[in-house]
């Protein structure tokens, strides 16, 4: 082989870390060869007497250092992890949950070709366009069917994100607006939503963040005029800070954010008792090239979640609301606080 | 109140000496009492480990060894078993300059360790020292107090002869726990992927359940809550509680019983105040209240007095008591001594309950022992006490019963002594001729105070009958003990890993035991020991692996029980322990799950004395033919001539990596041991021995102000100190044959309750009877003759004194 086949056969191999061919439902399901992805689902929950709810639920794959030469049963390929939040509306609690399992047939599994995934009694699947999710927690049960009302969208460039300046990214796409239904029973209470609202986000990846990166701010919003948004920012223990967002017309139709778009001021601070972390809870987002400016605030302010597996870390993802000159829902996420 | 309260503690100089015996035997006892339960709490307060803030409450373990992967996948079908946390655990011993000892290395999930280590052994600065790799499988934590935190150490493993890289952190623990992914620990250490345990988190209802789904589907598995594991996790622990709290018992008896006579005493001497102050128009209630105040402000100041001293004396000896415990039983290295409440309520009652006793009986009580038929009365109700107590222990040791039974013996011992005295005092009644008119004259001090009397005869036979009962049973325990190593020691030289322990079972590295091949020559023949520890019915035991335990040469265990040959390769022998802790007969079938697939035959229960968990006891064969990597625990020799080993020994000590022991040495340092773990014990009952001769001294103090004015009489009326000695000398006489008699059978009794009623239960070792009798005799004569020295020396010391007080007529006119 010359140097020149070799050369090509190279930048070949190189393809598919710069593009990603999408094939759905495939795309759906587990990417074994990234080292994490996860299926996030966020939304807003009406019940029957019209109390707006909240709710996140997280299934997170993460690639294991397997033992060599180990006939061990639980030397698994992957580990999944999930997280279940529920904001009540009516009482402003918030409670939160967590399981895992290692990866194996009966525990813990993520299907390869459609979005399948469980640990044990935790669940979230895909039948065609209808999505099922399931959760047991110790003293309660969620149960929501949704159904996309929007096309899939990819951020970035055809769904690869970056997340730093051009060396750390995932692939990364969004179903903005699940509609559905649902209930939840928790202790001697029980919730019928007659209507919810989620946004799904898909993402996998090998190296997320860059060294000097500690956490991030994301943010979904789904504004009343039927158009939605998605910015993010990337903040680095150095101040410097890289933001890029996806905006998503009313027919689906989107456009790419990036740095010089999106301005996010925070406004207001909430320090949390367990874990002294301070989290701005309200937040001027200005787009620029859209000519939107708008606050988004938190709903409740205690909608921190500390999670215990693979490793205990605390953040805030909660229900917000938007206001200025638009209106909507939205979900927050602090990470790195 | 305050005014007479002060003329009556000024009345205590008349009697010093015995007030002052009475304190400082009451304090002793009492301090003895205390000092002994605070130790015997340092084994009940939560060790580091069990202060691990883990998030499961409850352990499934399988009955009859390991949990298969099978297993769990049954259990897991269970909704309320799917959360679970395998878990599996052995000792090995590392090689490092920072750790060079046992390890226990404990494989369980490595996602929720993570958690747990942050949570309890790491605060927020410490996290960022250590760099997790929070999806390494192959990551291993070491905790220890000798390594930083965040260093890494490469340490090489014993048992597994491969290196293991860890991070260190540092944290106050007694011993290094190496934690590791359970993937990690079965690749590592497991042959056929099973785990000890599966760990929950389950409330109560939640484990109810469990328990009735394991009931009445999974039979096979038990659910041992944590708390209650940690509780009972060895009965070493458990036995050295019962010894000392026997003790502490003992203590607090001998305590109320100096107590008792003491308030009695005092109630007397104010006998005559107090008719003197009812008659100058003092109420009987205000009377009562002086009386209780006095005999409060003693009591408070034994107490208090008691549990300083107690504190103190604990305090500097506690190093000493963690070196003795960890020489001889376990690692003990308690810092911390907890003066728990019911300590400081239990000596409290004790003051309570005898001033109850002596109240009672001073006001309501003061014609008792005048009249012989209820002393009759008394006295076999005391023997059925004793019956009871006995019959209770031979026939139903559990341990409430034995705590009942011990109180019914004591207090019939009580009784009896206090009978005693009045029966005798009745009996002297009929004595006629004049050389024993001494005795005669005793007859109305014993009828007037017998609870006094029979509560100094009871402590100072309390006394002696526990030095007799601690000798019959350290002898027999001893003899058994020997004569049982005399003939299991089969071989003349045994090899192991200079680690291994009972409790820590430790390989011998092959190279070993190649060289030990290439040392011995055709004239020895050498034997391999293979130990697998395990859990069997929630306890730990082990199975030994002998080479062809139907070997005749094998048949110097010593069988209990025994079914008749030929025998096969699943026939196995348990240890007598074994049999009695899991009620296995001969005959019965064993399945040892994980470990062997077929079930097992007993065909014998053999003495043992090994382990208090018991043994199984299996061919070599077995183990080679179920488990594909066997852990070889020690070699041992037998040679077939007498001048092999000299030449071998020498060669023996240059080989590094091993220990070895010959038959004597063993036998030797065994005994060593053995009679080493009863000097504790020894300790304590000399310290009773010291309360009994106190005891003595108030004895005679109290004969002497009782007969004070008798005394004077016969002093007055030309009596001289000798004959006066002679006089105090028969009630002492009485009171020491009295005791010494009722010492033996105390002894008796006592050891009955310490055999069938703690030992037995404790460890399940049948122990056979050997009395000292040289001990045997000597101890009652001794007492007696203490009795008659200690008093003669007080009679021409201080006693003779007394007879000078005032008489109205005196034939005497020189002193």
């Amino acid at each position: 082989m010359n140097r020149f086949a070799l050369l090509i056969s190279i930048l070949l191999l190189c393809i598919p870390s710069f593009a990603w061919n999408w094939t759905f439902p495939k795309d759906h399901g587990m990417h074994p060869t990234f080292d994490s992805e996860w299926v996030y689902v966020t939304g807003h929950l009406t019940d029957e007497t019209g109390t707006l709810h909240g709710f996140q639920v997280t299934f997170f794959r993460h690639q294991l250092t397997q033992i060599p030469d180990s006939t061990s049963p639980w030397n698994s390929p992957h580990l999944y992890t999930a997280h279940f939040a529920f904001t009540n509306g009516d009482t402003g609690a918030f409670n939160h949950y967590e399981t895992m399992g290692r990866e194996h047939p009966s525990t813990a599994y993520g299907q390869r070709n459609h979005l399948n995934v469980f640990i044990k009694d935790w669940k979230i699947e895909m039948n065609g366009h209808k999505m099922a999710i399931d959760i047991h927690t110790n003293d309660g049960h969620f149960t929501l069917f949704l159904a996309p009302t929007k096309p899939i969208v990819f951020h970035g460039d055809n769904g690869k994100s970056y997340k730093s300046s051009q060396k750390n990214y995932s692939y990364y796409y969004s179903m903005p607006r699940l509609e559905g239904h649902g209930t939840y029973t928790s202790g001697s209470n029980t919730y019928a939503f007659t209507s919810a609202s989620a946004w799904m986000d898909r993402e996998f990846f090998n190296n997320l963040l860059d060294s000097k990166q500690i956490g991030w701010d994301w943010f979904s919003l789904q504004l009343d005029s039927g158009e939605d948004i998605m910015v993010f920012q990337v903040r680095s223990n150095d101040g410097s800070i890289y933001k890029s967002g996806t905006y998503i017309a009313k027919d689906g139709t989107t456009q790419s954010l990036n740095s010089k778009d999106i301005e996010l001021i925070p406004i207001d601070y909430w320090v949390s008792d367990k874990s002294q972390h301070r989290y701005p809870i309200e937040w001027q987002i200005n787009l620029v090239s859209l000519n939107k400016s708008f606050t988004v605030s938190a709903r409740f302010q205690n909608q921190e979640l500390f999670n215990s597996v693979p490793f205990p870390f605390f953040y805030w993802e909660g229900q917000s609301l938007v206001s200025g000159s638009e209106s909507g829902r939205a979900y927050l996420e602090m990470v790195g606080y | 109140m305050t005014l007479l309260l002060t003329a009556i503690f000024r009345d205590y100089k008349q009697y010093w000496l015995k007030i002052l015996c009475t304190i400082i035997g009451v304090i002793i006892s009492l301090s003895l009492f205390i000092v002994i339960e605070l130790f015997s709490y340092l084994f009940q307060v939560p060790s580091i480990e069990a202060s691990l803030n883990v998030p499961y409450s409850h352990k499934l373990v399988h009955n009859h060894g390991k949990i298969t992967q099978h297993d769990i996948h049954n259990l897991s079908q269970h909704p309320l078993l799917n959360r679970y946390i395998p878990y599996s655990d052995i000792y090995d011993y590392f090689n490092h300059p920072d750790i060079q000892s046992d390890v226990l290395v404990r494989g369980t999930d490595r996602f929720q360790l993570t958690a747990i280590l942050s949570d309890t052994y790491l605060n927020n600065e410490k996290t960022t020292e250590i760099d997790i790799s929070p999806f390494d499988l192959n990551e291993t934590f070491l905790i220890s107090k000798s390594c930083k935190t965040g260093s890494k150490i490469t340490m090489i493993s014993h048992l597994i002869q491969k290196p293991i890289q860890a991070i260190c952190i540092q944290f106050d623990i007694s011993q290094p726990v190496l934690l590791m992914d359970i993937a990690l620990f079965q690749s590592l250490y497991s042959t056929n992927n099973s785990v000890d345990s599966m760990l929950f988190s389950l409330t109560q209802s939640e484990a109810s359940q469990v328990k009735s789904i394991l009931e009445n589907q999974l039979t096979n598995f038990s659910l041992i809550a944590l708390k209650k594991e940690q509780e009972q996790q060895s009965k070493w622990v458990n036995s050295l509680t019962y010894n000392l709290k026997f003790l502490a018992f003992i203590s607090l008896i001998v305590s109320t019983c100096l107590m008792i006579q003491f308030f009695r005493f005092l109630a007397k001497q104010r006998a005559f105040m107090f008719t003197q102050l009812f008659q100058l128009g003092v109420s009987t209630r205000i009377i009562k209240k002086i009386f209780i105040a006095e005999v409060g402000i003693i009591a408070l100041f034994s107490n208090v007095s008691a549990l300083i001293i107690a504190y103190f004396i604990a305090i500097y000896s506690l190093d000493l008591f963690n070196q003795i415990i960890t020489m001889f039983y376990f690692k003990l290295s308690s810092t911390k001594l907890v003066m728990h409440w019911s300590i400081i309520l239990k000596s409290i009652l004790a003051s309570f309950g005898s001033f109850v006793f002596a109240y009672i009986g001073y006001f309501y009580g003061k014609a008792f022992g005048h009249h012989i038929r209820p002393i009759i009365k008394i006295g076999f109700v005391s023997l059925f006490f004793i019956s009871f107590g006995i019959g209770t222990i031979f026939y139903y040791p559990s341990r409430w019963l034995v705590i009942f039974s011990a109180i019914a013996m004591i207090s019939g011992f009580f009784g009896l002594c206090v009978s005693s005295i009045s029966f005798i005092g009745h009996a002297l009644r009929r004595i006629k001729s004049q050389r024993f008119v001494a005795f005669k004259m005793c007859r109305d001090t014993l009828l007037n105070d017998p609870l006094s009397y029979g509560a100094i005869v009871f402590v100072i036979s309390l006394s002696a009958g526990l030095i007799i009962s601690m000798s019959i049973f350290v002898s027999s325990f001893s003899n058994t003990v020997k004569s049982w190593l005399d003939t299991v020691t089969f071989h003349d030289i045994y090899i192991q890993h200079p680690a291994n322990t009972i409790q820590n079972p430790m390989t011998l590295p092959s190279e070993s035991i190649a060289l030990i091949h290439q040392l011995t020559s055709g004239d020895v023949k050498i034997s391999t020991l293979y130990r697998v520890p395990f859990i069997y019915n929630g306890y730990p035991t082990q199975i030994v692996f002998r080479s062809n335990i139907h070997d005749p040469a094998y048949s110097r265990f010593i069988f209990k029980e025994i079914l008749n040959g030929p025998f096969d390769l699943y026939d196995v022998v348990i240890s007598e322990p074994f049999a009695i802790k899991h009620q296995l007969q001969l005959g019965e079938y064993i399945q040892l799950n994980g470990i062997v697939k077929n079930k097992l035959r007993i065909i014998g229960i053999a003495y043992d004395f090994v382990s208090e968990f018991g043994q199984i006891i299996a061919d070599n064969n077995l183990i080679r033919s179920s488990q594909s990597k066997s852990l070889l625990h020690g070699v041992a020799i037998k040679a077939s001539t007498a001048t092999v080993l000299p030449s071998l020994i020498p060669e023996l000590s240059q080989m590094s990596g091993i220990n070895f022991a010959t038959r004597d040495s063993i036998i030797d340092e065994s005994m060593t041991i053995f009679n080493d773990t009863f000097s504790f014990t020894w300790f304590v009952v000399f310290l009773t021995g010291c309360i009994a001769i106190f005891s003595l001294i108030n004895l005679l103090t109290i004969v002497c102000i009782n007969r004070k004015n008798e005394i004077a009489q016969l002093w007055h009326i030309g009596f001289n100190t000798n004959r006066l000695t002679g006089i105090i000398l028969a009630q002492v006489t009485i009171i020491g044959i009295l005791s010494s008699l009722i010492s033996i059978a105390i002894g008796g009794c006592f050891y009955i309750l310490i055999v069938y009623g703690i030992q037995l239960p404790t460890f399940n070792w049948s122990i056979f009877l050997h009395i000292p009798w040289k001990l045997f005799i000597f101890t009652p004569i001794i007492t007696l003759a203490l009795c008659l020295i200690i008093g003669t020396l007080f009679m021409k010391i201080i006693g003779h004194e007394l007879g000078k007080g005032r008489v109205n007529e005196s034939i005497r006119t020189t002193n």
